[in-house]
Parts: structure tokens; C-alpha cells; sequence
């Protein structure tokens, strides 16, 4: 399967933060999303491979060429959604249509407006007197507008109800079915990616944990409810972490079945990708 | 070149709000001009310099909606943003000084008598180019440095840095110099104008330079 991004030993450091050595690859057709708590790295990823921040060491591919030699080439076909960065909020739907054809070679006039009818966005109105669900949708009409063939978003639905999540969701799974385009998005909403992503990367403290697909993680980790008793004789190499709740452990295990297998513990929750996320972040080895 | 384009057209879209402002500004001073006899002041001097300010202004905006990281994202380079403002600036502040001048001759059609030649109608709204140019060349880079808060207090310092340190330089040029005030006048209105444009011109593009290695090295919150 063809990569339509791939970052390969990504560092960056700040003072009291740093990036270490993040490797992932996006195939074409997929959606990945990006998952850590607050202040991990996810959108210093992001802007690492937008080349928004100077990194201190790593490579970026897009679309088979490099960012650090091609970077106006690769955005010409990238779309993104920032959550807290647009243009002046004084602006309306006509004043960005202006600038963006300006901007981006093949930015769509027609598809933009067709995007803003079908959003229902009041043209009439300044970008500041839109709801958040409003500034969301036009800023995903902004991203797909140029036809771009790779979406970058960082907490597209952060915000927003339920109802306007679920449609910005569904824009996303049209976007990638003709399988040449691609979406890398993060989001604090684990839920949201639970629906829509084909790939999880976790990203703790500035490392990269895992990248996995989604269904591996659904269908084959889980959590085994244990006594101290039984906790006490499961060898430290067939979990990952463990939390201990006042009655029992939560044990974090990568393989259900094999673990079913090897020890007589009855409940073995399925679980979700939040619960993976929580045990990696807060619980013990 | 068209991304450029699209960046200046964003920064003219930005002013939009302030087109009440500049109109109130400009009929402010008309009056004040027709009430002093004096338009060459309060036309030509002034707007040129509140036109230049105004252009700076464009860094709030970007900086309120925190649009640097979105434009980022554009398929330009830290370059195209840096020479995108500095042209916004300059071309809002050439308008400023073009219309005081326009507003000058329609002006003195009207009301006879007001200007003293022609000569001032034209060196004086391009001495406050150069001036509000050069003021600029200065505050940029500091905008650049420390964000348009910080940057704000900054240049007020710088300016009134510069016209002391300009005025001492100067009083003691003449001090020093065998030649009398009226001989700078006179200079200064034959060729000495090529001069201060000349000088404007080469500390903007320094300006500039110093901008985009700012810029380039700067991280993008």
C-alpha cells in the first residue's frame, strides 16, 4: 500500500518538552487518528509536519516528496483545520472565497459555495458571529476546497454537539473513498476517532507508544477485572500496564484470547480506546 | 507571486472595520486644516503617517485570530508572509500620502492661498513617506521580535529614541558645519530629497532582511 505521508525520526524540544523520535506512515485511503492527553505532542506533530515549527531533526514525506524541498508543492494538495487559528474573524464567506483563489492554484469557487450551501452557512454574517459548529464547517469548506488530496486536522470537533460531530464525520468518510485520499487527525474525543479512523496513533509525554489499526485495538486488546490474588500470578510480560481500583486490578492486555488461554481469569472486558489510552497514561507496570 | 497576493488582499479584507475610522480621521483633519489655513499639515503630513499606522495594524488582526500557524499552512513560505506585509504596509502608506496630496490640490482649487508653491505640495507628503516609511523600517522587526503587544511599547521607545537622536545629529551637523539652517532648507529641496529617499529605501530592505530572519527562526505558538 502507497504511503501518502510518512515522518521518520521527528524530534523537537522545548524547554520542559520534547518530541522523541516519532516514526509513522499514513497509506493512502486512511484515516489516522492522532490520541494523547493534553500537552503530549499532538499538535507539535502536527506542526512539525507542516513545517509550521522548525524541527530540530527528522524527515517528512508527503505524497512521495520531501516537505523540507518541496514544501509549497506538497501544500498545494494538503487541506487543514486548526482548532484555535483561522483568519480574522471580521471576515465573511466572499472575503475568503477572495483570498483563498488567490492563494491555492486550485481552489474551487464553485465546490467552496456548493460546501457552504450544504453546511447552511449565513453568508451574511462575519466569521465572529458564527456559532462554533458554524466556524467549524466553514473551516473544513476552506480545507477541502483546493481538492486536496491529504487532510491534516487537529481537533476538528473539539467543541461541538453531537449532531454537528456526526456530520463533520461523515464529510471525512466521503473524503477518503475514492482510497487516494487521506486524513491525519487528532482529536482528545477518542470516540469520534472510534467511528471513523483505520489507524490509532498514541502519542505520551512526546513518544509515540503505538500506531495500530483501530480494529487490532478493538477486537484484541482488553482489560481482565483480577483479584490481587490472580494479579499476583500473571507474569509481568503478558500485560501492559494495570490499574488498581479499590476492589480489583484493571489489567491492560494486548491479546485477549492467548491471554484467556494462559490464565483462568473469567472477566475479560472488551475494551475502548479510551480506556486503552487511560491505563497507558495512568496506570503501572 | 499569487499566494503573495492572496496575503495582501487577507491584510486589506482585515482593515474593512477601520474604513469608518480612516474616513473620520481624514474629514477630522480637512476641517482642522481649513480652520488653521495650514492643509500642507494637516492633510499631507497626516495622512501618510496615519495610514502607515494603520497598515501596522494588519499584525493585531493576525494576532488576535492567531492566523500565523493557519497561514502556515498555505502553500507559501515564511518569505512570501514577511514581504507580503511589508508590501501591504507600504502600499497603504504610499495611498495616505498620494490622497493628502489629491486632497491638497483639490483643496487649494477651492480656497486660494493656502499652500505656499507647489513645491511644498509635492516634498512635503514625500517627507512624510520617507519619515513614516523609515519609522516603520524600524518598528517591523520589533513587531517581528516581541508580537504586537510588547512590540507597541517597544517602538514608542525606538521613536522617541530616533527623533532625539535624529534632532541632536542634526543640530550639531549644523553646529559643526559651515553651512547655515537655510543652506540644509534649500539643500534638502534641490537634491537632498534623492538622498533621504535613497536612505529610506536601503534601511527598508534591511528592514526586511532583518524581518525574515526573525520570522524564519521564530516558533509559531
Amino acid at each position: 500500500m502507497e504511503n501518502i505521508l510518512e515522518v521518520q525520526n521527528l524530534c523537537k524540544k522545548y524547554s520542559g518538552f520534547e518530541l522523541k523520535n516519532i516514526n509513522m506512515e499514513l497509506p493512502k485511503g486512511m484515516i489516522m487518528g492522532l490520541i494523547g492527553e493534553n500537552g503530549a505532542g499532538k499538535t507539535t506533530t502536527i506542526k512539525s509536519i507542516l513545517n509550521i515549527i522548525n524541527i530540530d531533526n527528522g524527515n517528512i514525506k508527503i505524497l512521495g516528496l520531501e516537505m523540507a524541498k518541496n514544501e509549497k508543492k506538497i501544500k498545494e494538495d494538503i487541506g487543514t483545520v486548526l482548532d484555535d487559528s483561522f483568519l480574522s474573524e471580521y471576515l465573511n464567506i466572499t472575503d475568503i472565497n477572495k483570498i483563498m483563489k488567490n492563494i491555492y492554484k486550485n481552489w474551487d469557487e464553485t465546490l467552496y459555495f456548493k460546501y457552504i450551501e450544504q453546511f447552511k452557512l449565513p453568508k451574511d454574517k462575519i466569521f465572529r458571529e458564527y456559532s462554533s459548529g458554524m466556524k467549524m464547517k466553514l473551516k473544513i469548506a476552506v480545507a477541502l476546497s483546493h481538492h486536496p488530496k491529504l487532510l491534516i486536522l487537529d481537533e476538528p470537533t473539539s467543541g461541538l454537539d453531537p449532531v454537528a460531530r456526526n456530520d463533520i464525520l461523515d464529510i471525512f468518510q466521503d473524503f477518503i473513498q475514492d482510497e487516494e485520499h487521506s486524513i491525519l487527525v487528532s482529536s482528545h474525543i477518542t470516540s469520534d476517532l472510534e467511528h471513523i479512523a483505520d489507524y490509532i496513533a498514541f502519542i505520551d509525554d512526546g513518544k509515540l507508544i503505538f500506531t495500530k489499526p483501530k480494529d487490532e485495538l478493538l477486537e484484541n486488546y482488553g482489560i481482565a477485572k483480577c483479584s490481587e490474588e490472580e494479579f499476583k500470578n500473571i507474569d509481568k510480560n503478558d500485560f501492559i500496564k494495570y490499574k488498581k481500583n479499590r476492589y480489583e486490578y484493571d489489567v491492560l492486555i494486548e491479546n485477549k484470547s492467548e491471554f484467556k488461554r494462559k490464565y483462568n481469569i473469567e472477566i475479560i472486558d472488551k475494551t475502548s480506546i479510551e480506556e486503552i489510552m487511560l491505563i497507558y497514561i495512568k496506570g503501572e507496570k | 507571486m499569487n499566494s503573495i497576493k492572496g496575503l495582501i488582499i487577507k491584510d486589506f479584507f482585515n482593515l474593512k472595520s477601520y474604513v469608518k475610522t480612516i474616513i473620520v480621521i481624514m474629514v477630522f483633519y480637512i476641517i482642522m486644516g481649513f480652520i488653521n489655513n495650514n492643509l500642507v499639515t494637516f492633510v499631507s503630513i497626516i495622512l501618510p503617517l496615519c495610514f502607515g499606522m494603520i497598515g501596522i495594524s494588519s499584525f493585531n488582526y493576525d494576532n488576535i485570530a492567531k492566523s500565523d500557524k493557519y497561514i502556515l499552512t498555505f502553500p507559501i513560505t515564511k518569505k512570501d508572509v514577511v514581504k507580503s506585509r511589508y508590501l501591504h504596509i507600504l502600499c497603504l502608506t504610499i495611498v495616505g500620502t498620494i490622497l493628502g496630496f489629491i486632497l491638497c490640490i483639490i483643496f487649494q482649487s477651492i480656497k486660494e492661498k493656502m499652500l505656499a508653491n507647489i513645491i511644498d505640495m509635492i516634498l512635503i507628503p514625500i517627507g512624510a513617506l520617507c519619515g513614516m516609511t523609515l519609522i516603520q523600517a524600524f518598528e517591523i522587526p520589533i513587531i517581528y521580535k516581541y508580537g504586537a503587544e510588547k512590540g507597541r511599547i517597544i517602538q514608542m521607545i525606538v521613536i522617541a529614541l530616533l527623533m532625539v537622536g535624529i534632532s541632536s545629529i542634526t543640530a550639531v551637523i549644523i553646529k559643526i558645519s559651515p553651512f547655515s539652517l537655510d543652506d540644509f532648507i534649500y539643500m534638502l529641496k534641490t537634491y537632498g530629497f534623492l538622498i533621504i529617499i535613497a536612505i529610506t529605501t536601503i534601511f527598508y530592505i534591511i528592514s526586511y532582511k532583518i524581518s525574515l530572519k526573525i520570522y524564519s527562526k521564530k516558533e509559531i505558538d
